[in-house]
């Protein structure tokens, strides 16, 4: 059996779309309680930057990325092609 | 201690006509200290940990290879909750705030993301204000709590590791006696 790679992208996609609820969330609360004043500003704006540096960085690390390939599931390492015991 | 006055107007939903901010206290800022060094250890953690197994167990993860896919992806999100648990921490320190005005004290608690107190309490009620500082840093630094108990009621505020509780206490109680003669000056003229 042979899982495609882009499947894990495809979860980190999920995972980052319930992890963007909870960060509006956040943001909102700032904003309705009214204490949206510059401190708030600069840390929301720092929160939604690193958000935006850790997804930047993401992408890089990964454009080398053949995404077309295939993990097979009886391969017995996941560890690029090196065999485990050589 | 002044606050811009839109800022004002959002955290007094119902402020009274001639209500005036005469204090405002935010926790002690070695409580942010203390969020930004744990935050700084969680961001760490991976990357000591990376150099430990790289070195010591000499493992080879090609670039494009299944476990550096996973590896990449994991810590992308490792460090996005990192971020959020900061920012998290960060604003439930900023939404914590107590406010002395001439006519009340005002608590306002965000407890957890969806949990928050406003209490409020006349600034005539005050009966007995009490100040802890505990353990070595609070002392060295002069941060603690302020409890301040009210009359007829079992209403206790405190104002929870705020800086320089014997101050602040002793201001709560010029502001109370200041305003109790005052309303008790305008009974006797009316």
């Amino acid at each position: 059996m042979e899982l495609p790679l882009f499947i894990f992208p495809l979860i980190y996609l999920v995972v980052f779309a319930i992890y963007l609820f909870f960060a509006g969330i956040h943001i909102y609360h700032v904003a309705r309680f009214g204490f949206f004043d510059f401190r708030a500003r600069l840390m929301t704006f720092a929160f939604i930057g690193s958000i935006l540096l850790i997804l930047g960085a993401t992408a890089m690390l990964l454009a080398p990325v053949d995404w077309a390939g295939t993990l097979s599931l009886s391969s017995p390492s996941i560890y690029g092609d090196l065999p485990t015991f050589p | 201690m002044a606050i811009s006055p839109p800022f004002l107007e959002k955290i007094f939903p119902g402020k009274e006509p001639g209500e005036q901010v005469l204090m405002y206290v935010r926790r002690h800022w070695i409580v942010l200290v203390r969020i930004i060094i744990r935050t700084m250890m969680f961001a760490l953690v991976p990357i000591v940990a990376l150099f430990i197994v790289v070195n010591t167990l000499i493992v080879n993860i090609e670039t494009g290879s299944t476990a550096y896919i996973l590896l990449v992806l994991g810590l992308s999100l490792y460090y996005l909750f990192v971020a959020l648990f900061f920012y998290h921490d960060w604003l439930d320190y900023h939404l914590d705030l107590w406010i002395v005005t001439n006519l009340r004290i005002i608590n306002i608690e965000q407890k957890r993301l969806f949990s928050r107190t406003v209490a409020q309490q006349d600034i005539e009620r005050v009966q007995d204000i009490t100040c802890d500082i505990h353990g070595k840093l609070p002392t060295l630094l002069d941060f603690g709590n302020v409890t301040i108990q009210t009359a007829g009621e079992k209403i206790q505020f405190v104002f929870e590791q705020v800086a320089h509780p014997q101050e602040v206490a002793k201001e709560i109680m010029r502001i109370h006696r200041e305003v109790a003669t005052t309303r008790r000056q305008e009974g006797s003229t009316n």
